[in-house]
């Protein structure tokens, strides 16, 4: 046994070594501030309920009114959306690219999924899975779009994908208005579009009887699935590899052999694939909890894309960080939604989460700061060697 | 056609003060991403303050100079807003992009959620009564009758000055000595320094002014658009943002490219009353038009964007902290 | 003859390095003090203290035997300090005429007085007879005048101890006499100048006194008319600096490289930056490319190695036309590159040195299989080349290589591309940056290359090692190949000549290598 205690503590020093830790610590610093601070507000506004104010925020997903199991079962259901779109963030900004499209890609996939889940009769067994596949396409092929602007025509991506956001949001509204689809997918008073064939739903699994009534389905596992495939591409593929050192420096990366456009356009391609994927599955939820698998057909951006981004910064753009960071915030979210029975605002948890999110940009300082620390150390290391070599600062 | 141009110019004038806001950060080399957030926060407080002095009827003889106040309140919430952008890049060196976005976030639930603090049952919608602020005037219409309508009947006191701010600003980037330094600073910072010119405190004002303009460009915006302000701005600032790359970061070329998006997006809210489009409308029934000209405006961007983006220069320096003597 | 500046004790401390220690320097009026030193010696470090960017820790300095504090470059403007950087701190997008005034515009209510600026600024040129373009963009002017904006920029705010540092590393061999001239007028209407550099033939030409610093001490001022090149590098070195190189005779190959009319247009200025060039390389042998910065070898380098594409024209390796082929195919097929930019092209700085050292070789077996990365390989890769190429790092493969010093940053690059063993070797400013021992290593490396039968071109601007290593030499200026010779048939200055384009053998087309050829294999008939 205490060899195994001492393997640990090995293994832990070393990890206290590594930049992930660096970046861990730093994280937990802005959850610190940012919760401070949304206490204090929480004191400020409301004195007298305060207490449990903060008692309900901290509670969480435990707020639930059919007690904390359920509870567990609706967060990671509500938070399942937002590992897709947290996920599609963070693969891009590997490669050194801001998806601020993922709503888009997102939207897109929605209504991929949702139309051959109403209109796909004949695929008998096979409609879930096409329909999951076909929201994967299009948000491909959405994803693709900025991708290729910026290989060929040097366009920002940002730009391309803010622009695209509102073309696939008019193109999807557009198409569901037009008579050949309107009469047979949308319903005239809810405006939404109508709940898809009980073949294309995604099944439950184990989850209704794990925890029943909650909304949960198999499409959590799947967003596991995918944090876990992504990051080992990241990390063990070749593909991964020349992925990320176009992120770290797009001209070494040419150098040495990579193709730069088409490691642009497959990893926007990528990340709008995984957002589109998060849309499909949302629409095709079997819960009909939440209006959970209609699509309203308003002229607004859908937002999950958006909420993908603090997400991912969060985790510093690790997919496995992802799962932590979305559950940490859609547990206090469900906190803020509970504190509004008590007399408070629940825009007070979005408040926390930008309070986080712009600390967690210091916190990426200091790891930078750590980092060059522990450079000039080891330059120090350098200079006690026996070497003609000089030292770096006194060189140009 | 006046009409046209009357609404359009509820697009262009918003458009052009947000993307020079977002010029006069990314000249003096911060990247300012939360335009957005700049923007709501500056209607929230032009448009609150407008609320509350109209609740209790002041300057009920004076809309105008009520107006004024508003508009300068609304920048200096911007101003203020921007400063955390500024504290972040500036002196903490730190991600301009993740910051960026943490204040867009920031922004949209701070200012709902102040508003419900600061509203009866905690509703989200500030009403407020625009129609006092019309110039509604006649001046011109003897003479040129159009000319009237488009500037001095329909129009707003924002129309103006958001005029004002463009002409302001092309000649203090072009001709003063402060829009040179500034200028500088996002371009070769160490050059700057070397002569002595303290190159944070440039950056700082780039941001500073940036906030201004973001949070009165929000308010001019929001103000003629409804009746009420709900805490968004509907992804206008990031529409500023492609104006600003679109215009290269130079004060005319934003107008032209505020104009051309602005004229696309208004198109497709009048299309419907425009002769000929009825005509074609009406040739082709089965074509869904509305989707079309919504979709329009973007289209035609990316497609400029495409064909002038080879040569695209950002100001040299943009994005990257200062790093003060490291050498 | 007064000092006008002195610095005495000076000491600079960065972490890890004391900068300067315990430094003596003065400056008297009206001369040219040259400061020389290696790369690292200190001398940037001290002018820069003179200038008001750095604060010693311990010294003073005084002016005209009084004591001044320098703070800030504001602080040295004001006593009169201008300096002429290394990288030039100019705007690009801004005219010279803006870049000259910046920070010191004549306004009015806030409004710049440019017209009242430019006619300042022509007098001037006139006075001192420097010859700029007021109203053109940095970007859109050659590096001479360039420099003549940043002297400009000194004369406009008055100064009169101008610091030159480095400043002829760009500079035509033309350009620089005009320099030296200019140096010469300025101080004959009563500046001083305190010019840093490495270079020994341009002290003894118009320096009066020479100070040399070596690894943060001084060790001595002379007068220039007292003293030899050979004594100056003594002093600036510790030990007698070989100044050539032995090499073993050339074996000739196969040509591995040819380059057949190639052509590249630049985007900006619509020129022909390659001008039609042709040449051969062959195995086991070293060839260079001499010219002075800016003459089209930047681009040619990135057109061989694929990084930019050629616009017409064929270059064939080993018999084979790449001329169109992706750089990953290139890398693979024989050429190996040593990037002119190692921080732009050759490294990933924030990535590891195990990665670095595999940086071309991941894609392929062993050191990965079905695309998953086989990590055991890549370490014993990188081990066996940290050993063999003694590469410093503080945690050997785990290093980031972002904090490991430039010397072994290029031994990191050097070690990686020599082992890929390819027919062609490509090195470009092989030793940019990298102090003697350094130097030395790098050119015994490609020296073996060369006798183990690869083809080596190499682009230099550093005359002494176009000299030294290579056995051929190629000129080439605005674009074209003007001189094909023996490395052992020519002078240096003769090489300048053709480097500033006032003589020119070839024009293309051309067919290099054939007379060569025939004067080797005489060579070796002989033997």
């Amino acid at each position: 046994m205490s060899e195994f205690k001492a393997k640990l503590s090995r293994m832990w020093l070393k990890y206290k070594e590594t930049d992930g830790f660096h970046t861990l610590m730093g994280s937990l610093f802005a959850i610190g501030v940012g919760l401070l601070i949304g206490i204090i507000l929480i004191v400020l506004v409301n004195p007298s309920e305060s207490g449990e104010g903060i008692f309900r925020l901290i509670k969480g997903f435990m707020n639930h009114p059919r007690g904390a199991w359920i509870g567990l079962g609706q967060l990671l259901y509500r938070i399942t959306p937002l590992i897709f779109t947290g996920l599609a963030v963070a693969f891009a900004f590997k490669t050194g690219l801001f998806n601020i499209g993922a709503s888009g890609q997102y939207t897109v996939g929605l209504f991929a999924a949702s139309m051959v889940g109403i209109l796909g009769d004949s695929l008998g067994g096979f409609q879930w899975i096409i329909a999951v596949f076909a929201g994967m396409a299009a948000g491909f092929i959405w994803g693709a779009i900025p991708g290729i602007f910026k290989a060929f025509f040097n366009v920002h991506e940002v730009i391309t994908s803010i622009m695209f956001n509102y073309i696939g949001m008019y193109l999807v509204n557009g198409l569901l208005n037009a008579d050949f689809l309107r009469t047979r997918v949308v319903n005239g008073t809810t405006n939404r579009t109508l709940v898809v064939d009980q073949a294309a739903r995604t099944p439950y699994g184990p989850f209704n009887a794990i925890f029943p009534n909650s909304g949960l389905d198999i499409s959590f596992l799947i967003a596991v699935a995918a944090a876990i495939i992504l990051f080992l591409v990241l990390n063990k593929t070749v593909f991964g590899r020349e992925l990320k050192s176009v992120g770290m420096n797009r001209d070494a990366a040419k150098y040495s052999g990579v193709n730069e456009k088409r490691a642009l356009i497959l990893s926007m391609a990528i990340s709008g694939m995984i957002a589109g994927l998060g849309g499909a599955l949302f629409i095709l939820a079997p819960s009909t909890r939440n209006l959970g698998n209609a699509y309203a057909i308003e002229n607004i951006i859908l937002p999950a894309g958006f909420n993908g981004i603090p997400v991912a910064l969060l985790a510093n753009s690790n997919p496995l960080g992802v799962i932590l960071s979305t559950i940490f915030i859609g547990h206090i979210s469900l906190g803020g939604l509970s504190m509004q029975s008590v007399g408070f605002v629940s825009e007070i948890v979005d408040i926390i989460i930008g309070v986080i999110l712009y600390f967690s940009a210091f916190a990426l300082i200091m790891t930078q700061y750590l980092g060059k620390v522990k450079d000039r150390i080891a330059k120090k290391k350098q200079d006690s060697l026996k070497t003609e070599d000089v030292v770096k600062e006194g060189e140009e | 056609m006046a009409y046209f141009i009357s609404q359009s110019l509820f697009f262009i004038i918003p458009l052009l003060i947000v993307a020079l806001a977002g010029m006069f950060s990314e000249k003096s080399g911060t990247v300012n991403i939360a335009l957005e957030g700049l923007m709501v926060i500056g209607a929230f407080c032009g448009i609150l303050f407008i609320n509350k002095m109209q609740g209790i009827g002041a300057f009920a003889n004076s809309p105008q100079l009520l107006l004024i106040i508003a508009i300068v309140l609304a920048g200096m919430g911007g101003a203020l807003f921007a400063s955390l952008l500024g504290f972040l890049a500036i002196n903490m060196k730190a991600d301009q992009t993740i910051g960026g976005t943490a204040l867009n976030l920031l922004a949209g639930s701070l200012a709902i959620f102040l508003a419900k603090q600061t509203q009866e049952n905690h509703a989200v919608q500030i009403t407020y009564d625009k129609e006092v602020f019309r110039l509604d005037s006649n001046f011109l219409s003897g003479i040129f009758p159009n000319l009237n309508y488009i500037f001095f009947d329909m129009a707003y006191l924002t129309t103006y000055i958001g005029i004002l701010i463009l002409i302001i600003s092309t000649i203090v980037i072009y001709k003063t000595r402060f829009g040179a330094r500034l200028s500088a600073c996002g371009e070769h910072p160490e050059a700057v320094q070397s002569v002595g010119v303290n190159v944070y405190r440039y950056r700082w004002y780039g941001v500073l002014i940036s906030g201004f303009l973001g949070g009165l460009g929000g308010l001019v915006y929001a103000l003629p658009i409804s009746v009420s302000f709900e805490g968004s701005v509907a992804g206008y600032g990031f529409l500023a943002l492609a104006v600003l790359i679109f215009g290269q970061w130079k004060p005319l070329r934003i107008l032209f490219a505020a104009i051309f998006f602005g004229i696309f997006k208004t198109l497709s809210v009048t299309f419907f009353g425009i002769g000929w489009i009825v005509w074609l409308m009406e040739q082709f029934p089965s074509v869904p038009f509305g989707m079309i000209f919504k979709i329009l405006p973007y289209i035609a961007t990316m497609i400029v964007l495409a064909i002038f983006s080879k040569k695209s220069r950002a100001p040299k320096a943009s994005g990257k902290p200062f790093l003060g003597a490291a050498r | 003859m007064h000092n006008v500046i002195e610095m005495q004790h000076i000491t600079k401390i960065f972490p890890g390095i004391v900068a300067n220690d315990d430094v003596n320097f003065t400056l008297r009026k009206g001369e040219i003090h040259a400061l020389l030193g290696e790369n690292g010696a200190g001398k940037s470090t001290l002018m820069s203290i003179l200038f008001g960017m750095y604060i010693p820790e311990k010294g003073v300095i005084l002016k005209n035997g009084e004591p001044i504090q320098i703070l800030n470059p504001n602080d040295a403007n004001e006593q009169g300090i201008g300096m002429v950087h290394q990288h030039f701190k100019l705007v690009e997008v801004f005219t010279i005429l803006d870049n000259i005034i910046m920070g010191a515009e004549p306004t009015k209510y806030g409004f710049i007085k440019r017209k009242e600026a430019k006619e300042q600024i022509l007098e001037l040129c006139k006075q001192y007879e420097l010859l700029v373009d007021v109203d053109a963009k940095i970007q859109d002017v050659s590096v001479g005048m360039q420099q003549r904006t940043e002297i400009l920029k000194m004369l406009y705010r008055h100064n009169d101890i101008l610091i030159f540092d480095e400043p002829t590393a760009v500079l035509t061999p033309q350009e620089i006499n005009q320099l030296m001239i200019t140096m010469k007028n300025l101080v004959n209407e009563g500046k001083s100048i305190i010019f840093i550099t490495h270079k020994l033939d341009e002290i003894m030409e118009v320096c009066d006194r020479v100070t040399v610093l070596r690894r943060g001490k001084v060790i001595g001022t002379v007068d220039v008319k007292d003293t030899t090149k050979e004594e100056l590098s003594r002093m600036m070195v510790g030990r007698d600096v070989v100044f050539t190189i032995d090499k073993k005779p050339m074996q000739l190959g196969d040509v591995a490289l040819e380059v057949n009319d190639l052509t590249v247009l630049s985007d900006r200025t619509k020129k022909h930056v390659v001008d039609h060039v042709s040449f051969q390389v062959r195995k086991g042998e070293i060839v260079c490319i001499a010219g002075v910065d800016g003459n089209g070898q930047s681009e040619l380098g990135l057109v061989l190695s694929g990084l930019i594409k050629a616009t017409s024209g064929e270059i064939f390796l080993s018999g084979e036309d790449i001329t169109y082929k992706s750089i990953r195919y290139r890398n693979d097929h024989g050429l190996a590159h040593i990037p002119e930019d190692r921080h732009k092209h050759g490294l990933i700085l924030q990535d590891n040195l195990a990665n670095n050292l595999v940086l071309k070789k991941y894609h392929i077996e062993p050191f990965q299989k079905h695309g998953i990365i086989n990590k055991a390989p890549i370490m014993e890769l990188g081990d066996k080349l940290i050993d063999r190429y003694d590469i410093r790092s503080g945690q050997r493969l785990k290093t980031r290589v972002g904090s490991m010093s430039g010397g072994n940053q290029q031994k990191a690059i050097i070690a990686r591309e020599l082992d890929k063993d390819s027919d062609v070797l490509l090195s470009i400013q092989t030793v940019r940056g990298l102090d003697v021992g350094a130097v030395e290593f790098a050119h015994r490396q490609i020296i073996d290359a060369r006798d183990k039968g690869k083809a080596v071109l190499m682009i230099s601007f550093e005359l002494d090692e176009v000299m030294s290593v290579s056995d051929r030499i190629l000129v080439m200026y605005e674009g074209q190949i003007v001189k094909n010779v023996m490395a052992n048939d020519i002078t240096v200055e003769e090489l300048g000549l053709y480097m500033a384009g006032v003589k020119k053998d070839i024009v293309y087309p051309d067919r290099l290598s054939e007379p060569m050829i025939e004067k080797v294999e005489e060579e070796q008939a002989h033997e």
